[in-house]
């Protein structure tokens, strides 16, 4: 139990980190992103908000 | 904990019935709370300034602390340490000197963290400043020795607690009924769903009979918001600090993962984007993630992310305040056996800052003029982002390496996230479908 858990452990930090050295999510290209952790950090659920109730 | 718990109650029952409104730090962190939105309001409190984002458009190192920016930074740390030596002062003035001293160093530590939080290649995929705050304490406190001057500012709960009654005022009802029906049916009947059941997962299956508080934050977390639902969830609950960090770093692990696993999972199976956006909505923990995320499959579909999470966000103030009754509830008959509880005894064991979490919300969702809400949200936010930094910084101090090894090898906590994550993934993906196909409704957006 503890080396399967040792084992999926490490593929989750492997693949987190396969993620970010690769930039798959496109930082440059993308809005929000995974450090804004409430709605008031990031502009386009206002924009959102704004734009249903003008 | 119970005895914890209970110690915690004692004191409280004994002093006089009023003076509790200013001698208890609890109830304190209502009122710094509301003094601090307050000063917004007039205009006294402006936004804090700290290092800005950088790392990206040409932006080095030199232009997040400039000059410029250098004496806004230090007014930023004195009027943090006014609003919370207030406190301090009443409360027991002669921890004040202690105090003061030990805020500076808090503070550098917090404006350390900010400034690599904000690295925006990083902070993309979630390193923001709460993270950086609990690598920075724990490196801090776990090789150098603090000495006792610098320690008097650390109090966690002070910082954690204020910044979740800032948290209050941006958790508003009016706009969640105002963005539609069909997103208020999928985050607030399936999340609710995801998180019994992962909560009887904890207590039937994995037996987590002394982690209840530990477990509910895993599965508030997992299904709400994340890192805000983890904060505001754990401190309702009474959980441990290292708990929190725990949950909070399982869950930026997964939400990396997922941010970029789930639009190209959606994309590969052939999802509709409108689904998809829902079913990321419901699943990835952080906002900025899902808006993220949602992005990757489309216009409509971000705007559906978005709108699901929006509400999720909203959800929280009603699941903290729910966790804090019921927690005072179970603490009081856990307490007197036996003993039919009274709502006094709830009311005594109820942690006080749900008050003034709950009430900012409600003010600021039916009271607050919209313009004042909009002027003063973005100031009220970036304090609350600085509190929680100092809140973090605080925990990283307190926090031993060993205590956080032996949470990650009892290895219950992880199977619940994994277990819970797995589950919110399938009940999303049905309550999506139901409530964003258009086959059952029609569409908001």
């Amino acid at each position: 139990m503890k080396k399967l858990r040792a084992i999926l452990i490490t593929i989750f930090l492997g693949i987190a980190f396969f993620v970010i050295l690769k930039d798959l999510g496109d930082h440059n290209n993308k809005p929000g992103g995974a450090g804004e952790i409430w709605w008031t950090q990031v502009p386009q659920i206002d924009e959102l908000y704004r734009k249903h109730n003008p | 904990m119970e005895v914890a718990k209970l110690k915690e109650a004692q004191p409280q029952q004994r002093k006089s019935r009023l003076s509790v409104l200013w001698k208890l730090e609890d109830w304190w962190t209502v009122w710094l709370g509301l003094i601090t939105i307050a000063g917004i309001i007039i205009g006294i409190i402006g936004k804090p300034i700290l290092p800005e984002k950088w790392g990206e458009k040409g932006k080095t190192l030199l232009a997040s602390i400039t000059l410029e920016n250098i004496p806004g930074i230090l007014l930023t740390g004195l009027v943090s340490l006014i609003i919370f030596s207030l406190a301090v002062f009443i409360i027991k003035k002669e921890e004040l000197k202690r105090f003061a001293i030990g805020f500076i160093f808090i503070y550098f530590l917090a404006v350390a963290a900010t400034l690599i939080g904000n690295y925006e290649p990083w902070r993309y995929y979630g390193f923001n400043e709460v993270v950086w705050a609990l690598v920075i304490g724990l490196v801090v406190g776990n090789i150098f020795k603090i000495p006792k001057l610098l320690k008097g500012a650390i109090r966690t709960e002070l910082y954690i607690k204020t910044g979740l009654v800032l948290l209050g005022a941006s958790i508003l009802f009016n706009r969640m009924l105002a963005l539609g029906v069909m997103g208020v049916g999928m985050s607030w009947i399936a999340t609710p769903i995801v998180i019994l059941l992962t909560y009887w997962f904890s207590q039937k299956i994995l037996k987590m009979h002394n982690q209840k508080s530990f477990a509910i934050t895993i599965a508030s977390a997992l299904s709400v918001c994340g890192v805000s639902a983890a904060i505001a969830s754990g401190t309702a609950s009474n959980a441990k600090k290292e708990d929190i960090s725990f949950t909070i770093s399982i869950s930026l692990i997964i939400t990396v993962i997922m941010m970029v696993g789930m639009p190209a999972l959606i994309k590969l199976v052939g999802i509709n984007p409108i689904v998809g956006g829902a079913w990321i909505g419901g699943t990835v923990d952080s906002t900025g993630a899902v808006v993220a995320s949602g992005a990757m499959l489309g216009e409509k579909a971000m705007e559906v992310a978005s709108l699901v999470k929006m509400i999720q966000n909203i959800l929280i103030g009603i699941i903290a305040f729910v966790i804090a009754v019921i927690w005072a509830v179970v603490d009081s008959k856990e307490s007197k056996p036996g003993v039919s509880v009274g709502v006094k005894e709830i009311w005594v064991r109820m942690p006080k800052f749900i008050l003034g979490f709950i009430g900012t919300s409600l003010l600021f969702s039916f009271i607050v003029p919209k313009a004042t809400v909009d002027s003063s949200l973005p100031i009220i936010n970036g304090f609350r982002e600085l509190f929680f930094t100092f809140a973090f910084v605080s925990i990283g101090l307190e926090s031993n390496f060993r205590d956080i090894k032996g949470t990650i090898k009892a290895g219950k906590p992880l199977t619940l996230f994994l277990v819970g994550q797995l589950l919110n993934i399938v009940i999303a993906l049905g309550a999506a479908y139901i409530f964003f196909s258009g086959t059952f409704f029609n569409l908001p957006i």
